[in-house]
């Protein structure tokens, strides 16, 4: 970090290795640095702005970023991307003809409309929005359309004389015929940005896992709005909101019970597109499950459970759908899919789950253990019940089921050890010490193995020991 | 298992905008864990029975009420909830102060997690504390019937055995003015300070803590009201509702508060006559208790949503409609909200609350039952 500090020494290219390796030393320890400091690095890389070392190491902090959600910086760059912040995939996770957008493609995107979209507007609405609560939503579509509408016009200009002129093509975006899908993308997501971004500040925050009858109600008359204009104007906003959701197969069924304009040909078309979309979306995420490459490598073991579950929830949610389709192909992928995400939860969770984390509970001395120690163990035994959750979709009901058993079992043995070993009050009853090792105990197997086991097992302890 | 047809042959589904008659029809708001039973209300029914209404599990459609002893049979409940049953089964007597001794008990033990557990027995040890403190008010009090104050007992120079030496002296003297043994003096102390000291003395320099929940609800009431006023949104009329349910209650209780200060204020009462002014205060405090039994929780989730976003608010401010502990009549005479009539405030609540999502999975929701136990680790 000293190097971004200090001016250049001697040579250019010495002073750009140097930072190069600091920018290196940086990404590598992004996972080691208190949060106190990573925010403190990450105000002063937004200050920096758009460069490609820069945005290499924010792909590195996002992960932590995203838990943390420091205030960012509403650049009139950042207003502008708003819209497709649900589809960016970073560089290595991308992939191509799935309608989602790589996060390399911004920057190109933004230095074709920056100069044209006019500096005034750009100043305006980035004054306007920073004046306002940045969570109303509401206020923020209404603050920035102008600037979307301009930007989605000028980018439709863009893409129109990189059509017809080559060479400006490859000048503004290289050769990749790829990279001008995604802008097109943008251009359609941003064109309706507005009602997209007030229908999300109206539902509850990603991932969505329900929804009440109101979000209901403003989501069928959204989609009705848009679909009596022109049917086609609906699937960007089903796409960004499919991936906003736990369960995207039920917005599926949401579209499939509307009557949108436009003959119902139209519709069987665009429904069969977007469950195309849902499920290659899913299906990109467990594959990049296999290589770890979407999972943050120093998640706690339930959070690795929690990408999992989200995972095979999304797969549940568009099963019927896909075997309505009749599609073998489709079929198919969603079983690798499925096993995909099988392995990595018998592999990443099950086998992680350790019997050193609840030996760890009863301390050696006997006393109750600290409360940094028994939150570490319910982590890993709410991971372990999440794979439960999930075994029976996913065909692993035995190897979980087996983990859970002797997890259990371990903490029964060592309960009874602890509850024979410590001390009883003078009355002959339970001490507290005692009692404080039964209860924890009890929450660690309730976790795990569910209220009627630890149900059984308190009557059974109570009478025993009490 | 949950079982959403076994509830419906078990219990029975009442409109959630009767009024009640009184506080025990309206019963005592408990914190369970189990995502269905959240902020159930324990009463006992005609044949003097344990039952609950569970105003969380109809989205809106009024409160089902079911027995306690068939719940567990038609909903897996946890470990915490199944333990605090049997604490309050073998209660004596069900005020929310006794039943609030019997929560903190039991989430002390660590059942509902080691953050839930931590703030337990932080609550029993500042009630403790706050139980010396009014006592010691309560002394100090009576000591001014002999011309001793505060500040004579607590000089710089005297050691704490001097200082209770003084005020076991100044005790048995104001004992002799009445003619009572000055351990009998210091039990009716004692008492009083047990009674009082879930609201707390005005004359005390730290609030109790049933003044500190009423300020709490005061600012909830405005910051409710002007939430209402500037959101546009249909949610606007439940916050209104919120918002005036909060002021009626507010109103009821400082009225009590001014009755129970009233009481507090001539320590000549205490040993002239002690019967009719512990009934006074038991009879002031239990029904400040009543009054705000229930509002904690729902003053710790609006605070939680303070800084989310407008749709959190609105979804938030649907569920709070739907748990508001209403004033029954016997405090109130009937209470009819000016802001919008029961029908569309009920209608509004259908739109505005979501499923739970326990409900039909057949398991329990550990997530949803994290999320109860986390509000029961900041709850006061």
């Amino acid at each position: 970090m000293a190097a971004m500090n200090r001016p250049p020494q001697s040579g250019q290219n010495q002073a750009t290795e140097n930072a190069g390796g600091d920018w290196m030393a940086l990404m590598g320890d992004a996972n080691r640095l208190s949060d106190t400091k990573l925010l403190q690095i990450y105000r002063l890389l937004d200050q920096v702005g758009d460069k490609p070392e820069v945005s290499s190491v924010f792909a590195a902090l996002r992960p932590r970023l995203a838990n943390l959600r420091p205030p960012r910086r509403q650049t009139a760059c950042r207003l502008f991307f708003r819209p497709v912040e649900d589809l960016l995939d970073d560089q290595e996770n991308y992939s191509r003809r799935l309608g989602r957008i790589s996060r390399s493609t911004l920057t190109p995107c933004w230095r074709a409309l920056k100069d044209r979209i006019p500096t005034a507007l750009q100043q305006q609405v980035q004054q306007a929005v920073s004046r306002i609560d940045p969570n109303d939503g509401e206020l923020l579509a209404n603050l920035c359309d102008p600037l979307w509408q301009t930007g989605a016009e000028i980018l439709g200009w863009v893409l129109a004389e990189c059509d017809a002129n080559l060479k400006q093509k490859v000048t503004l975006f290289g050769r990749d015929d790829d990279v001008i899908r995604q802008l097109e993308v943008i251009k359609e997501i941003v064109s309706i940005a507005a009602p997209v971004e007030k229908l999300k500040s109206t539902l509850p925050p990603r991932p969505i896992a329900t929804l009440s009858e109101s979000h209901l109600e403003t989501l069928r008359k959204v989609l009705l709005d848009m679909g009596r204009e022109d049917m086609r104007q609906t699937m960007p906003l089903v796409r960004v909101l499919s991936s906003r959701m736990q369960r995207p197969g039920d917005l599926l069924r949401l579209l499939g019970d509307l009557r949108l304009g436009g003959p119902p040909q139209e519709k069987e078309v665009m429904t069969r597109e977007m469950s195309g979309y849902i499920v290659s979306n899913l299906l990109r995420q467990t594959s990049g499950l296999v290589s770890d490459s979407l999972v943050p490598r120093q998640a706690e073991l339930d959070g690795l459970a929690n990408v999992a579950e989200r995972l095979a929830d999304g797969l549940g949610s568009i099963h019927d759908m896909v075997q309505g389709m009749r599609d073998k192909e489709l079929s198919g992928k969603m079983q690798t899919a499925r096993g995909e995400v099988a392995q990595f939860v018998l592999k990443n969770v099950c086998d992680k789950v350790s019997t050193a984390a609840i030996d760890a509970v009863f301390p050696s001395d006997g006393q109750a253990a600290d409360i940094d120690t028994i939150k570490k163990a319910e982590q890993q035994m709410l991971a372990l019940r999440r794979a439960a959750r999930m075994a029976g979709a996913l065909g692993i009901q035995k190897e979980v089921s087996n983990r859970i058993t002797d997890i259990r079992r371990r903490l029964e043995q060592q309960t009874n050890a602890a509850l024979r070993k410590t001390p009883r009050n003078r009355d002959g009853t339970l001490s507290p010490e005692g009692a404080r090792h039964m209860f924890n105990s009890l929450r660690l197997v309730e976790i795990v193995a569910g209220s009627e086991e630890a149900a059984r097992l308190y009557k059974e302890w109570h009478r025993q020991y009490w | 298992m949950t079982d959403e047809s076994g509830i419906a042959r078990n219990a029975r589904l009442v409109s959630g905008d009767q009024q009640p008659a009184t506080f025990q029809e309206r019963g005592i708001s408990i914190p369970f864990t189990t995502p269905l039973l959240s902020q159930a209300r324990l009463r006992r029914d005609g044949d003097n029975r344990f039952e609950f209404l569970l105003p969380n599990f109809t989205t809106g459609r009024g409160n089902y009420v079911i027995p306690m002893k068939g719940l567990s049979s038609v909903m897996t409940l946890t470990v915490h909830d199944r333990i605090l049953f049997e604490q309050i089964e073998a209660l004596e007597s069900h005020s929310p102060e006794q039943v609030r001794r019997a929560v903190l008990d039991v989430q002390a033990t660590g059942i509902c997690g080691p953050d839930a557990a931590a703030r337990a027995a932080e609550l029993l040890e500042l009630d403790s504390q706050y139980l010396v403190l009014t006592q010691f008010i309560l002394v100090t009090e009576l000591l001014k019937l002999v011309g001793i104050g505060a500040a004579d007992l607590l000089r710089p120079e005297m050691t704490p055995d001097d200082s209770k030496r003084l005020a076991r002296q100044a005790l048995a003297k104001v004992a002799g003015m009445v003619g009572i043994a000055p351990d009998e003096l210091a039990g009716r102390v004692d008492d009083l300070g047990v009674v009082v000291a879930p609201v707390g003395l005005s004359q005390c320099p730290r609030p109790g803590r049933l003044r500190i929940l009423n300020i709490r609800l005061e600012a909830f009431g405005t910051e409710l009201a002007e939430w209402a006023e500037l959101d546009g949104s249909e949610a606007a009329p439940l916050g209104a509702y919120c918002a005036t349910v909060a002021r009626q209650t507010l109103a009821q209780v400082q009225q009590r508060l001014g009755r129970l200060d009233a009481a507090c204020r001539d320590p000549m009462q205490i040993v002239h006559d002690a019967p009719r002014l512990r009934k006074e205060i038991t009879d002031q405090v239990g029904r400040i208790a009543w009054l705000l039994d229930g509002w904690d929780f729902l003053l710790i989730l609006w605070e939680n949503v303070r800084n989310a976003s407008p749709s959190a608010k609105r979804e938030l401010v649907g569920e709070l409609s739907c748990l508001l502990p209403a004033i029954p009549r016997e405090e109130i005479g009937p209470v009819l909200t000016a802001t919008a009539d029961i029908e569309t405030i009920n209608r509004l609540q259908r739109r505005w609350v979501r499923g739970n999502q326990d409900m039909g999975a057949g398991v329990l929701d550990l997530e949803a039952v994290m999320r109860l136990e986390a509000l029961k680790a900041v709850m006061a």
